[in-house]
């Protein structure tokens, strides 16, 4: 998954950063609700760790302005308040969840999850695990099997895979790729994805490489049964 | 870490509504209790006039009739004191009506024994002579009572009177119609002013209550504020706390790099949370009162010098330069806290100040009064960020993290709790000035 955190604890952010990028997402930080707003606002995220207590804009305010820009990527706000109150006012203002501080960071995985599966609105995936074929990644573990066999991926290669299987059916470009499994703020060609793509398929071996269609001048698709 | 932009109470509706149920039941009680008490006044007050205005105008009436009864025992007696100006003695003493001296306007009657009236007396009305009242004044001597006569009230005085062995009663009526009429009014405005007297009561009770609660309403937001405002501030050091144990346990194979740094962050939340704590504690302690100070000769130059000796490795490690520039002269004050409260300004001074910056403790002597100032070479302060420096979990959107947002809320407590003034400016060098004015001890 392609996440933004929001948060401007010294310690929380990076810390929330280190551990989502240890399970192969691909993480943006922004420690101010204006900076998160900006990056928000681009192209390929799955989700967006808010924390309501910002120095400038609460997470609130970010949540309605994005909302008001109508951008419907899946907001998870962390707040240190509890009331009822204070969980109506977040949602209301535009986030899918709400998850009070101090959290298992099991749930916070676990929620990401369920707001990316809503979102994507994967019908036919059985909890956490996206299927296509013989390939099977396991979102909680964080692994992939073609036919039952381990395949062992680069943080990369996971995230553009799980970008095709989250989307089965429909073409994706090679900027929507970029977008999605490459973190912000690194120049890449597209010839990089077609490259990935590539090694994606050796590892995934003849079986799983037939999943993954080249669509000759716009990008690549997995089929859709 | 308050979002800029809420204005309603941070505790939510819940809590206010709570509060509101409080604060209604508290009115409800106070008003009735305001009600009910004037009630029991008014009662006892009304009770009181109405008695004394009815007993002494039944005792100037029985004085008139008393005093007509007498003269004509007398008379029946045969003992006729020559008394000139006295009618009703001139002419021996005629019952009848009587109109001027003793017992003008009553009607007399003197009865013989055998119940007849006397030769002289006529009969006024079928109820009298009252019988009852003559057989009681022939036993005792004397007897006054009210009755009706013709639906007239009157009252009754009779008087036993012996002429050579024969007992006479003189029976002297007199009218209440006027008494009674008096009383009515009275009864009618006791009434009246009563009812009166208890709406304003009610009204002048809710009004009343409605402003003795203002303060207690804010009192009891603030502190409902104070408590969210404090687990929101100890909420985000525990999530550090326990999303590194988390990571940690995770992978326990881990790099020993990888595991110090994860130490050293809750380590340092830990630290965290213990300042905040204690912070915490020192404030709730202060809003009961429970904070004991002592009151001793403190030397304001000496402890800056201190405080400051205390804070150089702070310094040294933010490349910050302190200096002293101080007179000696004593305050009357606590002095752990007041080396608190210089600690706070210059601890925060530090912070504010840019590398190899400077940081001057100034001890000045004013009047009556020693100041004490702490000054940065920083960027100063905002002017919209100055009304809010001393609130408590306040920080500002562009200070350096870190910080429990208690310091300066501590220092302005203190400083009232020393009857000084505490405020912030920025100087026209550039920089911020947080300024003490404290009174100088005699001596």
């Amino acid at each position: 998954m392609h996440l933004l955190i929001v948060e401007d604890d010294p310690r929380l952010g990076p810390l929330l950063v280190r551990m989502l990028s240890e399970d192969r997402h691909v993480v943006e930080l922004a420690a101010t609700g204006q900076d998160g707003l900006e990056m928000a606002a681009l192209d390929g995220l799955d989700a967006v760790i808010l924390d309501v207590g910002l120095p400038d804009l609460s997470g609130f305010e970010v949540a309605r302005r994005l909302r008001a820009k109508r951008s419907s990527v899946a907001i998870l706000m962390l707040t240190a308040r509890d009331s009822i109150r204070d969980r109506v006012d977040g949602l209301d203002a535009g986030a899918d969840d709400y998850l009070v501080k101090p959290f298992a960071f099991e749930e916070l995985a676990a929620r990401l999850r369920a707001l990316v599966r809503r979102k994507a609105n994967a019908i036919g995936q059985d909890g956490s695990m996206l299927r296509n074929g013989p390939i099977v990644l396991d979102e909680i573990r964080r692994s992939v099997t073609v036919a039952g066999k381990a395949v062992s991926l680069s943080p990369r290669e996971f995230s553009l895979l799980e970008c095709l299987l989250r989307h089965p059916g429909a073409v994706l470009s090679r900027d929507q790729l970029l977008d999605a499994a490459w973190p912000y703020g690194v120049a890449v060609t597209p010839n990089t994805v077609d490259a990935y793509v590539h090694l994606l398929r050796e590892k995934l071996g003849p079986e799983g490489a037939a999943r993954i269609r080249t669509e000759r001048g716009i990008g690549y698709r997995m089929p859709d049964e | 870490m308050i979002g800029a932009g809420d204005p309603r109470s941070r505790s939510g509706p819940s809590a206010a509504a709570a509060d509101g149920e409080l604060i209604r039941r508290t009115r409800r009680r106070l008003v009735a209790w305001s009600g009910g008490l004037t009630l029991v006044i008014l009662l006892a007050l009304g009770v009181a006039v109405a008695s004394a205005v009815d007993g002494s105008l039944a005792a100037s009436g029985e004085v008139q009739l008393a005093q007509r009864a007498t003269l004509l025992a007398a008379a029946i007696r045969g003992v006729q004191p020559n008394r000139p100006g006295n009618p009703e003695i001139e002419r021996g003493g005629n019952p009848g009506f009587a109109f001027g001296g003793p017992g003008s306007g009553s009607f007399a009657m003197v009865i013989k024994p055998d119940d007849t009236l006397l030769e002289g007396s006529s009969r006024l009305a079928v109820s009298l002579p009252d019988m009852a009242a003559a057989a009681a004044a022939r036993a005792t001597g004397k007897d006054v009572r009210e009755a009706r006569v013709d639906d007239v009230p009157v009252r009754i005085f009779s008087l036993a009177a012996d002429r050579g062995g024969v007992q006479y009663v003189v029976q002297v009526v007199g009218d209440r119609t006027a008494e009674e009429q008096t009383l009515e009014v009275l009864y009618l405005v006791l009434g009246i002013g009563a009812l009166v007297a208890l709406a304003l009561a009610l009204v002048g009770g809710r009004i009343y209550a409605e402003r003795a609660l203002v303060p207690i309403r804010d009192s009891l937001t603030r502190q409902r504020d104070f408590a969210a405002d404090a687990s929101h501030e100890l909420r985000t050091p525990l999530a550090v706390v326990r999303t590194s144990v988390e990571h940690l346990l995770r992978n326990p194979d881990r790099k020993v790099g990888e595991v110090g740094t994860a130490l050293a962050d809750i380590s340092a939340e830990v630290d965290r949370l213990a300042a905040m704590v204690g912070d915490l504690l020192l404030l709730a302690r202060a809003d009961s009162g429970a904070v004991e100070m002592t009151r001793a000769p403190v030397d304001l130059a000496d402890l800056a010098t201190m405080v400051l000796a205390d804070l150089q490795p702070i310094a040294a490690v933010a490349n910050v330069r302190l200096e002293v520039d101080a007179v000696p002269g004593d305050v009357l004050g606590d002095a752990d806290r007041l080396r608190q409260l210089v600690t706070i300004l210059v601890d925060n001074a530090i912070k504010h100040a840019p590398a190899s910056g400077t940081v001057t403790a100034r001890v000045m002597r004013s009047g009556k009064h020693l100041v004490l100032a702490v000054e940065d070479t920083g960027t100063g302060l905002r002017d919209e960020d100055i009304p809010h420096l001393f609130e408590r979990f306040w920080r500002s959107p562009h200070a350096p993290q870190g910080g429990s947002g208690l310091g300066l809320a501590i220092a302005s407590w203190i400083v009232a709790a020393h009857h000084g003034k505490i405020s912030a400016t920025n100087r026209p060098e550039g920089g911020a000035r947080f300024e003490v004015e404290l009174a100088a001890s005699e001596g």
